[in-house]
């Protein structure tokens, strides 16, 4: 009996190689601690910009994360829960952000402007439908509008693709039809020709397949889409020129924000933004300059 | 320890040391699993009370609008049961006739690989089955439904009955092959054809099984988020007339999972109204789901008290041949099914079969490979590997040996709720907690930990499936010669257990791999996260699901569809390894069993 | 004697009979004949294949297990045997451990009958009755037909087993080492109800069993 040993610990023959690659993945990680991480996440459209920004910034030592959750008012609410570095954002600060986050010093940077446009598939324009009013505007995304030919456009059905809550494009659109902060914007109407969606993308890709339809989207994402157009809203269609000057009515800013000026990486990726280099990133993507604002 | 002290005679001083890392393994399992249970019922029962609930409002109207605070859940009841209901009117036939193929009419030799096929395809994950939603049924319901866009309860329903029709047909075979063959015979040699052997002496006993399979689908179904988010449309308040209640089938909804993988857990903050209208949803999501989940595991001991009794009939041999056709013929759509999904993956993503695709990382919004996400998503396995493995095993042990039976009903049903949880549940409990309230951002840890809580029930309901299995001969066997519990945990349990412990951990893991929705919140970033992060807070990583989740939704752009397929076709390959890794040891399951 | 009488209507007759596998022959050759109305026994030790061997003779040989030689079954040979359910319905298999069906002693007692007989309730009801009684079960369970099968103990249930195999008539019954699952008490009971089996039927009972054997059949075949 002397010959007993003590009985040694089950050999989990699984679970070593994993402790093992956590523990090196641990240790290398350590090893790596220099290095800073910026993050960035909001907006779908502020995003082609702002991520290939990240492309070029990024290093050994400075990693950069581009997320798109939420759109603008998610990168918002993120950058209020100290989650993130910067919000990505196609609409400007509005007071319910900042009575719902009061210690958060919400600070804008302008980078370029854009338009929200009412685009819509090909047929509806080929049908004779170039422009509507606001009041048209509002029935049509209250889901009052069955048909275009109601709107003078062919005879064809609507389908409304609205965005969801929160999304830049949705805000400066509620804005426009509603008021300042979309106060007064109602409920999202009972119609069975109504859906909603989130990013750019998944807008562009449902406008594309789906006969009729119509929805909110960054100007920049319909440019060279075939099949798809932009309605002018009281005969003001969104072109470079009627975004710089205004005087379409969407043109909405696009701005990188900060809890506070920006510093340390935050500043070196806005001024990047800022500069000739990131500016040009902004024309590649469709959006006006800053330069081209002022002019 | 003082374990030793009752015996007390000088052979205790040569006893070896009673392992005393077994009591503390299970005391692990057990308090790390009621902290998963209370993270979740936390962040639900904190939400709900962190502002007012008007549930007779949330339940029976319509509107939901936050920013008027009107705050009705109907039309989201009524999505989610219209999807769970088109989903089921297709796959409870199909799966039940399929599973009664595969069990009682094809010969073992065909049946096994075919049964292996339909575990396989349960084990897709179902955000697979979200691309294929959006890249084959949404244009497929606007094309032959006439529906724009394809936007729809139906499109949804669609594509999860594809999603529950492998679970329904696993789990009915599983209680069709507990049917003992000695029952079938018994009724074979009376005379009856094969399909009156079937309705008459297979049936009564498997019915309460194959109902199980049917509950279980639809847990999974009410749960399921990211699938379905894709194909339905999202619009909130429709809530249809009766009489319209089958043409609102072809147009946008609204489900409670979608609800919540919306924006709005984000938007809504921590506190106040619309964060507790929001985590009300949640509980109704749970109360839905753990109570499927719950009856659809519970143990059948009841007797059948009423038998429904069938006459013979003319044509006896004509329908018995009548029957077994139609019910091969359900075997084929599995099977079409399981075909057509290959072919997809590999034609459409073959990309993804190269090795460049795997070590080139991406690049920009649809260039370039996945390093980063095949790194990612190894981290993250690794991390549930590690978290799970102990605590899934210190829980079966729990379960199977430690706990008296009244602890241990409580038990079970806190593993199997657990294990029915809705993931995206988990996601925004974990976002809640680590996140914001520990403040770790999205890290890996955070994203690792929530898998680990998908995986701990398979793992701890493997180990206890299998100790229930142990002879109490053996046991007995080992106490005779005086070991103690430890001890014979250690020598007996253990080693008869092991099998089973590590097929639970491959098929937890190869659930958990395919996790969508928890990630979205908690641990991933589209782009730009380090291989290997450098430190546990706030450090984000990329991940192979929330990367097709990303690509899908820009379906329209031939570059990123063809990339979401191709990451597909990674991810299907690595949860596909973890599958295979588990053959050898179920093999020696049920070998030796 | 055994093996060499053929005479015409014999209700089983086997010339040479060899159950095996691939590899190994599992039992036999052997020939026998059972004529209408004897009760043969099939004696051999555990695992000598003559389970096995009877139920091949209502076709359901295990996968991998052939039969050679020739038999013949209720006048028919068994690689042309007819619609199987026909067949096992006028041959009557009773195995060792008794399977009751979920349901009430009446509905296990009328299991086979209802597929298999088309006729009015009350008729089938009668037969079953007849075959409880035969069985020599009815004057337990006779004020208790619609309480659930599975309260019977195993002596009762094994005689339930045989009374729904009798209540189709079959013209040949063929036992499976019925009472070697019972207690003693149990065991003499259910071989009452063997030694009581109307004259009409062919019985072929296979037990490892001399004495059993001995008591209850005609003649014996050693296997």
């Amino acid at each position: 009996m002397s010959t007993l040993r003590a009985v040694p610990p089950a050999r989990l023959r699984v679970s070593l190689p994993l402790l093992l690659l956590v523990l090196v993945a641990g240790c290398a990680g350590g090893g790596a601690s220099a290095g800073t991480t910026l993050r960035i996440s909001g907006s779908t459209t502020v995003n082609p910009v702002a991520a290939d920004a990240a492309e070029t910034l990024r290093s050994k030592d400075l990693i950069i994360t581009v997320d798109t959750q939420g759109g603008s008012g998610g990168g918002i609410t993120q950058l209020a829960a100290g989650q993130i570095d910067i919000a990505m954002s196609s609409k400007p600060i509005v007071d319910g952000d900042r009575t719902a986050a009061p210690a958060v010093d919400f600070v804008e940077t302008l980078i370029g402007q854009d338009a929200v446009g009412i685009v819509v598939r090909k047929e509806v324009l080929d049908g004779g439908l170039r422009s509507v009013s606001k009041a048209q505007l509002q029935s049509l995304f209250e889901g009052k509008v069955a048909n275009w030919k109601e709107l003078g456009g062919p005879d064809l059905e609507v389908f409304v693709y609205d965005k969801e809550p929160g999304r830049g494009t949705r805000e400066v659109l509620d804005a426009y039809l509603y008021g300042k902060d979309g106060g007064k914007a109602p409920p999202p109407p009972n119609s069975p020709r109504y859906a909603i969606v989130g990013g750019n993308e998944e807008t562009r890709t449902k406008l594309i397949s789906t006969p009729g339809s119509v929805a909110p989207l960054s100007s920049a994402f319909a440019a060279d889409q075939p099949k798809l157009g932009l309605l002018g809203i009281d005969g003001v269609v969104a072109t470079s020129q009627t975004i710089a000057d205004k005087s379409y009515a969407l043109s909405r800013p696009l701005f990188l924000i900060t809890d506070g000026a920006p510093a340390g990486p935050a500043k070196d990726f806005v001024d990047y933004v800022l500069g000739p280099a990131g500016q040009q990133l902004l024309t590649r993507h469709g959006y006006l300059t800053l330069a081209e604002l002022r002019t | 320890m003082t374990l030793l002290v009752e015996r007390g005679t000088a052979a205790s001083a040569a006893r070896p040391r009673p392992p005393s890392w077994i009591p503390a393994l299970t005391a692990a399992g057990g308090l790390a699993t009621a902290a998963a249970v209370l993270l979740v019922l936390g962040f639900v029962v904190a939400g709900v009370t962190s502002g007012d609930v008007d549930w007779v409002e949330l339940i029976t109207t319509r509107t939901w609008d936050a920013p008027s605070g009107a705050f009705g859940a109907g039309a989201m009841l009524w999505g989610t049961a219209a999807v769970c209901a088109i989903a089921l009117t297709l796959a409870v036939p199909v799966g039940w006739s399929a599973s009664i193929a595969l069990s009682e009419q094809l010969p073992p030799r065909i049946a096994r690989p075919l049964r292996s096929g339909v575990e396989l395809l349960a084990a897709v994950p179902s955000i697979v089955y979200g691309l294929v939603g959006v890249a084959v049924v949404r244009p497929f319901v606007s094309g032959a439904g006439d529906v724009p866009g394809g936007d729809s309860l139906l499109a949804a329903g669609l594509v999860l009955a594809v999603m529950v029709l492998p679970t329904i047909v696993a789990v009915s075979v599983d209680a069709l092959a507990a049917v003992p063959a000695a029952t079938r015979e018994a009724a074979l040699v009376l005379g009856l054809t094969r399909r009156e052997v079937v309705r008459s002496a297979v049936l009564p006993l498997a019915r309460p099984g194959m109902r199980a399979a049917v509950l279980l689908g639809l847990a999974r179904a009410v749960g399921e988020t990211i699938a379905v988010f894709l194909v339905i449309g999202r619009a909130d308040g429709r809530l249809p007339d009766p009489a319209a209640a089958l043409s609102s089938l072809l147009s946008p909804g609204q489900t409670l999972t979608t609800k919540l993988g919306g924006p709005e857990p984000v938007l809504a903050g921590t506190f106040g109204d619309h964060r507790a209208a929001l985590s009300a949803v949640g509980m109704l999501l749970l109360v839905t789901v753990a109570g499927a989940t719950l009856a659809g595991s519970r143990r059948h001991r009841s007797r059948v008290h009423r038998v429904r009794l069938f006459r013979a009939r003319r044509l006896r041999f004509a329908t018995d041949r009548a029957v077994t056709a139609v019910r091969m013929a359900a075997i084929v759509l599995p099977l079409v099914l399981l075909v057509a999904l290959a072919v997809l993956l590999l034609s459409r993503g073959a990309v993804g079969l190269l090795p460049s695709f795997w070590t080139t990382p991406a690049l920009g919004a649809s260039g370039g490979g996945v390093r980063g996400q095949i790194a990612g998503t190894v981290l993250l396995v690794a991390v549930a590997a590690a978290v799970s493995l102990p605590v899934g095993l210190g829980l079966g042990l729990l379960l199977g040996e430690y706990a008296g039976s009244g602890a241990r009903g409580a038990l079970r049903t806190a593993t199997l709720t657990l294990g029915g949880v809705p993931t995206i549940l988990l996601g925004l409990a974990g976002y809640a907690f680590f996140s914001t309230f520990l403040g770790w951002g999205k890290s890996w840890l955070a994203g690792g930990l929530v898998l680990a809580v998908v995986a701990v029930p398979v793992v701890a309901l493997t180990t206890t499936a299998r100790l229930d299995q142990l002879s109490p001969a053996r046991r007995e066997a080992a106490q005779a010669l005086g070991l103690t519990r430890s001890q014979v945990i250690r020598s007996v349990l253990l080693p008869y257990a092991r099998p089973a412990v590590l097929t639970g951990l491959l098929l937890g893991l190869a659930r958990a791999a395919g996790e969508t929705a928890p990630l979205l919140f908690t641990a991933t970033v589209f782009a730009g996260a380090a291989a290997v992060p450098s430190g546990i807070v706030q450090q984000p990583v990329q991940a192979l699901p929330t990367h097709v989740f990303a690509l899908a939704q820009d379906a329209a752009d031939p570059a990123a569809l063809a990339s979401a397929w191709g990451t597909a076709v990674v991810l299907v390959v690595l949860t596909g390894l973890l599958l295979l890794a588990a053959v050898p040891a179920r093999r020696r399951l049920e070998g030796s069993s | 004697m055994t093996g060499t009488a053929v005479p015409p209507g014999a209700a089983v007759q086997a010339d040479r009979v060899l159950v095996r596998t691939r590899e190994r022959v599992l039992a036999g050759p052997v020939s026998f004949s059972a004529a209408s109305g004897a009760t043969v026994g099939l004696r051999g030790p555990s695992g000598c294949g003559k389970s096995t061997l009877l139920r091949a003779l209502v076709g359901l040989l295990p996968a991998g297990l052939t039969v050679e030689g020739t038999l013949h079954v209720l006048g028919r040979p068994l690689d042309d045997p007819g619609p199987l359910p026909q067949l096992r319905a006028s041959a009557g298999l009773v195995g060792q451990s008794p399977v009751v069906f979920p349901g009430s002693i009446l509905d296990n007692a009328m299991f086979g009958l209802r597929h298999v007989v088309r006729a009015p309730r009350a008729t089938l009801r009668e037969r079953a009755v007849a075959a409880l009684e035969e069985a020599g079960l009815w004057a337990e369970v006779q004020d208790r037909l619609d309480s659930p099968a599975d309260q019977l103990s195993v002596g009762q249930r094994q005689r339930l087993c045989l009374a729904r195999a009798l209540a189709l008539d079959p013209q040949l019954l063929l036992l499976d080492e019925p009472t070697s699952a019972l207690d003693a008490d149990a065991r003499d009971v259910v071989e009452a109800s063997i030694a009581g089996l109307s004259r009409r039927r062919t019985v072929l009972l296979v037990s490892h069993d001399v004495d059993q054997v001995r008591r209850l059949c005609d003649e014996v075949v050693d296997l």
